[in-house]
């Protein structure tokens, strides 16, 4: 029994930090700037071919394209931020959902035409290896994205509390027009907020692509699950992400372990809408944009 | 002067008949006429994008080849596909403009079940015969009553024959006892497990060879870990694993059986032709020993197998896909059915496929009364990076190594 539940705590933190990864650049951008950024599993599709490019390329490891992927997808962040991003964000919500759905669309159609529809795998030497902890066997491709997972989350959060910029960027958060009052440079920061929204997004494609397969119109899935967590942890801090990705993750495991595999989706949704009756904003959210 | 210039006329005019004649034999065939029209769709974008354009390219290649032959009836074969976006509802709407604008003669399907079921309702309410190379669909088949004619020379219920009947051949201390099953929430699968009306399905042949169902779960599509099933199949000592899910899902599964250290004697990725896939080799240790099925190989004498093998040599496939041999197969259905029947009435083009042998790259085939080629399967085990074939016994190229390595 002991080993079971040691078993399903190990397989649902590991699961949970996947969707945790998979879920942090959407929580960032709907948290600060209030976009629904809808193309954000589209930027996860282009940091899995990332990826592999890389790897088939230039034979780099996907953990060090983990850390390339960042600042070129910070870059790419701020682009569409200067293109797309400010001629939507001060209109109706509406039109910023369909700016990046038409967006989300665009680079799924450009990835098909660049690498068909074929699913493709990556594999490099502990992608079929494992970690044996007494009867316990962890796997060391999901323990490796975690491990990333674990690194990024903490290193915005430690960017968001401990820097000038990362307080303004809260501070433009929590009220926009305040901090543009106060002469805090909004559209700069705003730029700077999407890029690593999409930088996470980025990196995350990288996690993900160690673990799963991938193709261009199968990244989708990710943006289901990354809307779970987010409504689930609500619209706050870095760390509620962390909290619901976990929580998600365990309570899948856990429902696998015990019960058919036909009743896990089931329990995940009724116990997401029981959390979210009780508490409308979800687990640790706050009423309005906050980080 | 009359009579000499009427000998020199004939002699003139015997010539130029016998240059005819001779230009005639000599020269490649031509067609002549107005041209056949073959009409079809195929996801060229969306999903299904990938396979598709490797139909397109069989198209391709079987159209220049029956135009250098003359074509079929001694006329010129145009063929009109059009991209129906791996969209089920444009995939309709196309073949209304097949039938009623573009008068196709003869009808292709789509690929997959998800676009062609679709289209099968407007194809048969228009009294026309459909070519399928595209998918599999026992119950769409039989409704059909032999108006579809397949090349997939198995269906969803037998997808696991092979391999039962691949067991059968061990000795009975060698076979293993508990399976295990992990099914896709999708129609398709959910009949490679069952069966249709108590016959064939994974579960009716395990109880068939003396197995018992230790482990029978579904998944839904979506599904991301794999794990929690894995280690069910573990802890219940399943010795064998059969895998009834997608290419995606197939692809995680493999590689989360090898993360899990779980060796069953026997893994079959059995819901799909994954292992024939140019993904499957990228998996490295995972894809090692894992059992796959596909419709023939390049070692059995089929006609232009090897031709088809070389193409897709040609176009970077170590393993010829499953789609790439149905697909050219339906198109030597075809020809071979026009040229027999010398009509392209459908009622008699019918009755000719039903009643009659064709010379395929997927085999010999006999056609049932539903439409469907008689089974026939290859069992394809993944041995030191290749798809060895480990039955039927005359086909093999290497014996089954079980338990997997």
């Amino acid at each position: 029994m002991v080993t079971t539940v040691a078993g399903i705590v190990a397989n649902g933190i590991l699961l949970g930090l996947v969707y945790a990864i998979a879920a942090l650049g959407l929580s960032l951008i709907m948290g600060v700037m209030g976009i629904i950024n809808v193309a954000h599993s589209a930027f996860i599709m282009l940091g899995s071919f990332l990826a592999l490019g890389l790897l088939e390329w230039a034979h780099i490891d996907p953990i060090a394209s983990f850390f390339i992927a960042l600042p070129i997808f910070f870059v790419v962040g701020a682009v569409v931020y200067r293109l797309i991003v400010t001629r939507v964000e001060r209109a109706h919500q509406t039109q910023g959902l369909i700016a990046m759905f038409g967006l989300m669309v665009l680079i799924e159609n450009l990835g098909t035409i660049a690498w068909t529809t074929d699913t493709r795998v990556i594999t490099v030497g502990y992608s079929n290896a494992n970690l044996t902890v007494g009867p316990l066997i962890i796997a060391d491709a999901p323990l490796i994205a975690g491990v990333l997972a674990v690194v990024l989350i903490l290193a915005l959060r430690l960017f968001l509390h401990s820097t000038m910029v990362g307080r303004a960027i809260r501070a433009m958060g929590q009220n926009r027009d305040a901090a543009l009052s106060l002469g805090i440079n909004v559209r700069r920061l705003s730029a700077i907020m999407f890029g690593l929204g999409i930088a996470s997004a980025g990196a995350a494609g990288v996690a993900l692509a160690m673990i799963f397969p991938f193709a261009p119109q199968t990244q989708i899935q990710w943006l289901a699950w990354a809307f779970l967590i987010v409504v689930l942890g609500g619209l706050g801090r870095v760390e509620s992400t962390l909290v619901s990705a976990l929580m998600v993750g365990l309570i899948q495991t856990a429902a696998t372990a015990f019960l058919p595999f036909d009743y896990v989706y089931l329990i995940l949704y009724v116990a997401l809408a029981t959390i979210l009756s009780v508490r409308r904003q979800g687990l640790r959210g706050v009423a309005r944009r906050a980080i | 002067m009359t009579q000499l210039f009427r000998i020199i006329r004939r002699h003139a005019l015997s010539g130029v008949a016998m240059l005819l004649l001779a230009t005639v034999h000599l020269a490649p065939a031509r067609a002549a006429g107005t041209p056949i029209v073959i009409g079809g769709t195929l996801g060229l974008t969306g999903a299904f994008a990938g396979p598709s354009a490797e139909y397109k390219a069989v198209y391709d290649y079987w159209l220049n080849e029956v135009n250098k032959k003359g074509g079929l009836l001694g006329r010129p074969v145009k063929m009109t596909i059009y991209n129906d976006e791996s969209t089920p509802t444009i995939a309709q709407s196309l073949y209304n403009r097949l039938i009623d604008t573009d008068h196709a003669d003869l009808l292709l399907s789509p690929y997959t079940t998800f676009v062609g079921g679709a289209i099968v309702p407007i194809v048969l309410s228009h009294h026309k015969l459909l070519f399928n190379g595209g998918f599999v669909g026992i119950n769409i088949f039989r409704a059909a009553r032999g108006s579809i004619i397949g090349s997939y020379t198995y269906q969803e219920p037998d997808y696991t024959r092979g391999l039962f009947e691949l067991l059968k051949t061990l000795p009975e201390q060698q076979r293993p006892k508990r399976v295990a099953i992990f099914t896709a929430q999708n129609p398709f699968p959910l009949v490679v497990r069952d069966g249709v009306n108590g016959q064939g399905g994974a579960i009716n042949y395990a109880k068939a060879a003396g197995a018992t169902v230790v482990v029978n779960e579904q998944y839904p599509p979506g599904t991301t870990d794999f794990t929690g099933l894995v280690q069910k199949a573990k802890a219940a000592h399943a010795d064998i694993l059969l895998e009834l899910g997608l290419p995606d899902d197939s692809l995680q599964v493999a590689r989360t059986i090898q993360q899990q250290g779980y060796k069953p004697a026997i893994f079959c990725v059995c819901g799909s032709q994954v292992s024939t896939l140019p993904a499957w080799p990228k998996l490295g240790a995972a894809a090692e020993g894992v059992i796959g099925t596909t419709v023939s190989w390049p070692n059995q004498p089929y006609r232009d197998l090897s031709k088809i093998a070389a193409f897709f040599k040609r176009r970077g496939y170590e393993t010829v896909p499953t789609y790439g041999i149905v697909s050219y197969a339906i198109l030597q259905v075809l020809e071979q059915a026009v040229d027999g029947a010398k009509t392209l009435d459908q009622d008699k083009l019918k009755s000719y496929i039903l009643s009659h042998e064709f010379h395929t790259v997927a085999g010999d085939l006999k056609y049932q009364a539903d439409g469907t080629p008689a089974y026939s399967e290859i069992v394809l085990q993944y041995l030191h990076g290749k798809n060895e074939v480990v039955w039927p016994k005359q086909f093999q190229t290497s014996k089954p190594t079980i338990p997997m390595p």
